[in-house]
């Protein structure tokens, strides 16, 4: 049998600039395919050109062919036959793919339109589809406005949209992407049954080569427009044969013990020339034979790579082992939080806590990471000690000085210098007016020197550059002609300035490329061995944090749910919540974020109490725990023994939510 | 990517780069700032360019009123030469509406950043009396104000200032409540920066693209409220030209004489659509 | 719901009071006091002083603005009136009542007479305006935001940008030249009293035509901006992958959407008419409030132009408060709280 889909040599050019180059791959019927690449890697293009929906300036070369039809060839008329009915198609950031002032039923029902299933049953039709991506109530779905359910729903909404016209294929454009981990872990469960489910074949597209993976049968990577391998999704971790591909599992936290972060950059569209495009950041580059034109090697039925010196590329060595990670346990702290409580009246007059009588030491020179869902309280903390934002009540300790009430205006120039800050929107963290010269020169006079003499300042700006790994040249151009990672980089040196004890970083590496990623933590870690700053590293996800953390903070509504070393909390956690982040199976469907209130908490009960699988008794519902020491430094928020709860992990495996 | 160090190619680089950093980029801005350009010259050189002084009547004229060899757009009722009146009534348009433009943007945009960076109560109260002054329908405010506090230069400055100020004071407050969410924001309270120094090297360079082109918008706004004053006899004292009494003063003969209200209609629609065009390619061009 | 209602009132009255207060302040500058300009430029300074203490001119701001608020609610009675002044005014609904305005001294009348037929007269010009205003103006935005970025896209909205940049009075002279000076098809003037070349509606269209052309571009740009930015917006995406043809995405998806910022400029707009009629009053010698407003300005006459700025006021608060509703009815995700 023919496969569903088959693109042959596809070339995209937008304008002068070639975003996809000789790409050939196919889906058979039944089948899930996953294309990953970073930012600028075209991977969205490939969707686009399947359905038909491309910026005018841009043109197609090569074949697709899908159940017979020559997609590229095919009249307006004819794509539009096509789209819905027989290729569905799932976009990211679902808030915004839902029509905010259409009910959902119409929204649904509209899929059905353009289909021959008869007008009388398309409402039980749509009700049933909903029921069956996981709605208990899908009735009350259908009567609501978009905006009256929550992002994963949204999400759900969306797949049962593209699912009820029956199509035989699938595209999902970063389906996740704007969701909280624990709802990606969700939608992701449904997309992998999808498959089996409805015999729909998948072409799932994202950044995120672990998802994929999980969902996918076969895998495709991209780079810069080229497909540089292509393999079943299994050995894509176990033995990727591309260079880049093996770097990027390199990249990837979890993956490997320690992340070697890919050097270079992806070669800008007017830097591409006829050879392999990963030539530039390779290390068995072999110049002349690699910058020639060459085709892609097939190794066995499934596995294709695109390099020309396969034979010589050495098998994938995994780095094993633990991240490695600092006991700090005799250094004195940096900064001591004590009782630091914050909360917002929120409407109806309830408290919204963000953050719950928190206890905390950062130790000098300690990389403390903090994770937690969004909402959780961890950028308000950040902020207090920040200053952008006064605690309730409780105190911070810097130097002898409480900061918990104390905001940035008020704060003079021994205590500013003792905290800075690293933003987490790379574009948006410096002064596009500025060149990052002046930027570093700016914060050198205010927290450094301080007088008129310049002549040192170039000399710091250079020292600062140089200290994040960044050419001195690099001072006299303005934020736009940097890249993302350099931008960040400009940011951190900024915040080293003043020599700051304390250096927060929230989310500073989420609006990165994997590869990207890694280096701005390899550079962390070493800032901190070179200049001894603490670091309080605060991350969604905890594979990722645990990759950079000596101690692991888990926030979940404003309280430290567990505390402890790096490689307890990650190999051995306690908490029921820790263990739901971290087998990804929290299926976190709360009505809306804004509801969120601890009204647990009024009544005195266990914040997690609504979403915990192990609750124990109507002691969870009416008494607050107590922290329990389960090894030294080690702490969890818990009612439950710590050794009764590891035997309950290894019986009965993490249970799901009622 | 190493800079040359070449004094004289980076001299005439500067140059190019300066120029083509305020030569805008769409057709339409061009279109307009040639316009514009065209009355600022026209204004400036009044006095060597216009074929008669703009008060001297012509006696002999009076039999021909219309456009001839030696009036080419004619003269009016007094015999005064209409194509001197225009070129010397762009001298009135092109003083009061620099003024009374740099005027309300330099309030406005003091309102603006006060209330968008500070928030609070300031927020509140300026935002408070600037719904105010805008509920009143904007050439009512013109008509009470002007004809209380009288016509002139200065009150005219006033009215324009009082009148527009609110409303780019709001356009103001709503790029600085965006602009101040960004972490170099962050970075200069971070380092210890004063208020003025956030507000006008961090905050409001990041706002010129879209001040500049409402600055044109205004401009022209300013040009049709300058001359509806001189229409409604609200303008500058006679006998100095200006384009909206000249209008005011011969529209009753359009029927008869349809070229001596025309003509200096014509000259303001012109200047009114360069500053349209130049703020619209302004806007696009970002 | 309530709430809001209550919170709204409330808003508005706080509003009312500033804004009167502001205009009474403002109107306070005007060169000369009422009572020099009933006693006439050779009054001796004692015959004003006099008079001023009668009518309660000497008193300080405040209490006159009081003073001037009482009358205008019907609590005091109007001192002017008073028959002992021998001014020759009376007002044939008694001297307290709600919403007495005072007496125009231009015209020796009650207020609320003077205006009557003039503010008809403005109502009908301003309605048959907005009948055309609001069409085109959606037709024209609706036409060229859903063909954003094409030749039409451009042909349009240039077109408006120049209409726009015309002003009202220069507009009347350009449709004056055409239609009257070479055609001969229209009156020149408009005074509504129909002769036996010109009927009224005759009279009413270069009017109307006026200050459709001053508003129909601003509008239609703005609904077109709005129309394009809808465009781009990824539920819209969503609707072109589900196959729709492209006629219904933009009736279903693009106009209710696109038209929630247009709608309260659209009746904001009503505000700016108000204004604009003074112009177009002026060019066609139209006999309405406008008109009224700029003659009362240039004589003096504070009564007249408190109240005819009053009025508007209240018609600003009025649309202002439709525009909100109309809001709210179109977006469901506003809630009233």
């Amino acid at each position: 049998m023919s496969p569903l889909l088959q693109i042959e040599n596809l070339s995209l050019v937008y304008g002068a600039d070639q975003v996809v180059r000789d790409l050939s791959f196919t889906i058979g019927r039944g089948e899930s395919f996953g294309l990953v690449g970073e930012s600028g890697s075209g991977k969205s293009s490939v969707a686009n050109v399947i359905i038909g929906d491309l910026p005018r300036i841009a043109s197609a070369r090569g074949s697709i062919s899908y159940d017979g039809i020559d997609l590229l060839g095919a009249s307006r008329e004819q794509l539009r036959a096509l789209r819905g009915r027989r290729i569905g198609f799932v976009q990211q950031d679902p808030g915004a793919s839902l029509n905010p002032t259409m009910r959902i039923g119409r929204q649904l029902l509209e899929a059905l339109e353009q289909s021959d299933a008869p007008v009388a049953g398309r409402k039980e039709r749509a009700a049933e589809m909903l029921s069956r991506v996981g709605f208990d109530n899908p009735g009350t779905i259908m009567a609501r406005y978009p905006h009256q359910i929550s992002g994963g729903q949204q999400q759900r909404v969306m797949i049962a949209m593209a699912l009820l016209p029956q199509p035989d294929l699938i595209l999902l454009d970063e389906p996740t992407s704007g969701l909280d981990v624990t709802v990606e872990a969700a939608v992701i469960k449904l997309i992998a049954e999808l498959r089996t489910q409805f015999g729909t074949s998948l072409l799932f597209i994202s950044h995120n080569l672990n998802l994929v993976a999980k969902a996918c049968d076969r895998v495709g990577v991209l780079y810069a427009g080229d497909l540089v391998e292509e393999a079943p999704a299994g050995s894509v971790f176990e033995n990727p044969r591309h260079p880049y591909t093996q770097g990027l599992v390199k990249c990837l936290p979890g993956q490997s013990a320690v992340l070697l972060p890919i050097r270079g950059h992806v070669p800008s569209p007017d830097e591409r020339g006829p050879g392999c495009l990963f030539a530039s950041r390779c290390e068995h580059h072999l110049a002349g034979l690699c910058d020639a034109p060459f085709d892609a090697v097939t190794l066995d039925r499934a596995h294709r790579v695109r390099c020309t010196r396969l034979a010589d590329i050495p098998p994938f060595a995994r780095q094993a082992g633990a991240p490695e990670a600092r006991s700090l346990d005799g250094a004195p702290p940096a900064i001591t939080i004590r009782q630091l409580r914050k909360s917002y009246p929120a409407s109806g007059g309830d408290l919204f806590v963000a953050n719950d009588d928190i206890d905390l030491d950062i130790r000098q020179g300690e990389i403390l990471g903090l994770v937690g869902e969004s909402g959780s309280g961890k950028s308000t903390l950040a902020k207090i000690i920040a200053g952008f934002d006064v605690a309730t009540s409780g105190t911070i300790m810097v130097g002898g000085t409480d900061i918990a009430k104390l905001p940035v205006r008020k704060r003079n120039r021994a205590l500013l210098r003792q905290v800075q800050m690293v933003f987490q929107n790379p574009d948006s963290t410096l002064n596009p007016t500025h060149t990052i010269g002046w930027a570093l020169g700016r914060a050198i006079r205010k927290l450094e020197v301080g007088s008129g003499d310049l002549s040192p300042l170039g000399t710091r700006v250079r020292e600062l550059l140089g200290l994040v790994a960044l050419l001195p040249a690099l001072g006299s151009r303005k934020p736009k002609a940097l890249s993302g990672g350099q931008r960040q980089r400009v940011a951190i040196a900024r915040a080293l300035a003043g020599q700051p004890r304390l250096l927060l970083a929230d989310e500073c590496v989420s609006a990165l490329d994997v590869s990207v990623q890694a280096a701005i933590i390899e550079l962390l870690q070493d800032i901190r061995t070179r200049t001894g700053t603490a670091i309080l590293f605060i991350g969604h996800d905890l594979p990722l944090v645990r990759q950079i953390s000596d101690r692991i903070v888990v926030l979940f509504r404003g309280k430290p749910m567990e505390v402890g070393s790096a490689s307890q909390v990650y190999s051995l956690p306690l908490h029921p919540y820790t263990e739901a982040l971290l087998s990804g199976q929290n299926d976190s469907e709360e009505p809306k974020k804004t509801t969120a209130v601890s009204s647990t908490q009024a009544v005195g009960g266990c914040p997690y109490v609504q979403r915990c699988g192990r609750v124990i008794g109507d002691i969870c519902r009416t008494h607050a725990p107590e922290y329990q020491q389960a090894a030294s430094g080690h702490q969890i928020y818990c009612h439950i023994r710590p050794e009764e709860l590891l035997r309950m992990q290894s019986q009965l495996g993490p249970k799901n939510v009622a | 990517m190493m800079h040359t160090r070449d004094p004289h190619k980076s001299a005439a680089a500067a140059n190019r780069r300066l120029w083509r950093h305020f030569w805008p980029k769409t057709v339409s801005a061009r279109f307009g700032i040639s316009l514009i350009l065209f009355w600022i010259a026209v204004a400036m050189l009044a006095p060597w360019i216009s074929p008669y002084p703009p008060n001297a009547q012509d006696m002999d004229a009076l039999s021909n009123l219309g456009p001839s060899a030696t009036h080419w757009l004619g003269t009016d009722l007094l015999g005064r030469d209409i194509l001197s009146r225009i070129l010397w009534g762009a001298r009135t348009t092109l003083i009061v509406v620099p003024i009374a433009t740099a005027s309300a943007f330099g309030a406005g945009t003091a309102i603006g950043l006060a209330s968008g960076y500070f928030g609070g109560i300031i927020d509140r109260a300026i935002s408070g009396l600037s719904d105010i002054i805008l509920s009143f329908p904007t050439l009512i405010l013109y008509i009470v104000l002007i004809t209380s506090i009288g016509p002139s230069l200065v009150n005219i400055v006033i009215a324009i200032t009082l009148a527009s100020a609110p409303s780019i004071g709001r356009i103001v407050r709503g790029l600085t409540l965006e602009l101040r969410t960004h972490g170099y924001v962050a970075a200069a309270e971070m380092r210890g920066e004063s208020v003025l120094f956030t507000l006008f090297l961090e905050i409001l360079p990041n706002a010129r693209g879209p001040l500049l082109a409402d600055l044109s918008m205004r401009a022209g706004l300013a040009v049709v409220t300058v001359g509806t004053l001189g229409f409604l006899g609200l303008g500058l004292p006679p006998p100095d030209p200006d384009w909206g009494s000249m209008v005011a003063e011969n529209v009753t003969m359009i029927p008869v004489y349809p070229y001596m209200a025309l003509f200096p209609g014509l000259a303001m629609c012109s200047l009114v659509i360069g500053f349209s065009m130049l703020a619209d390619g302004l806007e696009e061009d970002q | 719901m309530l709430a809001f209602a209550l919170r709204r009132l409330t808003q508005l009255l706080v509003t009312a009071i500033i804004s009167s207060f502001l205009l009474f302040v403002v109107t306070e500058f005007s060169p000369g006091t009422v009572s020099r300009q009933i006693l006439g430029p050779y009054a001796l300074p004692n015959q004003v002083a006099l008079l001023d203490q009668k009518l309660g001119l000497s008193q300080s701001l405040p209490q006159r603005y009081v003073n001037w608020l009482s009358v205008l609610v019907g609590l005091k009675a109007n001192p002017l009136g008073d028959p002992s002044l021998k001014l020759d005014l009376s007002d044939s609904r008694g001297d307290r009542y709600f919403g007495n305005f005072g007496y125009s001294l231009m015209f020796k009348q009650p207020v609320r007479d003077v205006l009557a037929g003039p503010l008809e007269n403005s109502a009908l010009l301003g309605a048959v305006a907005m009948a055309f205003i609001v069409p085109l103006s959606l037709l024209i935005g609706i036409l060229a935001g859903a063909n954003a970025g094409t030749q039409l896209d451009r042909l349009l909205s240039t077109g408006c940008l120049i209409v726009t940049s015309i002003p009202e009075y220069a507009a009347g002279v350009i449709l004056l030249t055409i239609f009257v000076s070479y055609l001969n098809w229209l009156p020149g003037t408009s005074p509504l009293l129909a002769t036996e070349q010109w009927s009224i509606a005759s009279q009413l269209v270069l009017p109307a035509a006026v200050l459709t052309l001053a508003t129909v571009g601003y509008v239609a740009r703005i609904v077109r901006a709005s129309m394009a930015d809808t465009m781009t917006k990824p539920y819209v995406r969503t609707a072109l992958l589900k196959g729709l043809t492209k006629r219904r995405i933009v009736t279903r998806h693009v106009i209710r959407n696109g038209m929630i910022p247009p709608m309260t400029v659209l009746l904001l707009q009503i505000n700016w008419l108000v204004g604009g009629v003074v112009v177009c009053e002026s060019i066609f010698a139209y006999p309405g409030v406008g008109r009224l407003l700029l003659q009362a300005g240039l004589f003096g006459d504070l009564a007249l132009v408190q109240t005819i700025t009053l009025l508007s006021l209240a018609i600003a608060a009025v649309t202002q408060l439709l525009a909100d509703i109309s809001y709210v009815a179109l977006n469901p995700r506003v809630r009233l709280t």
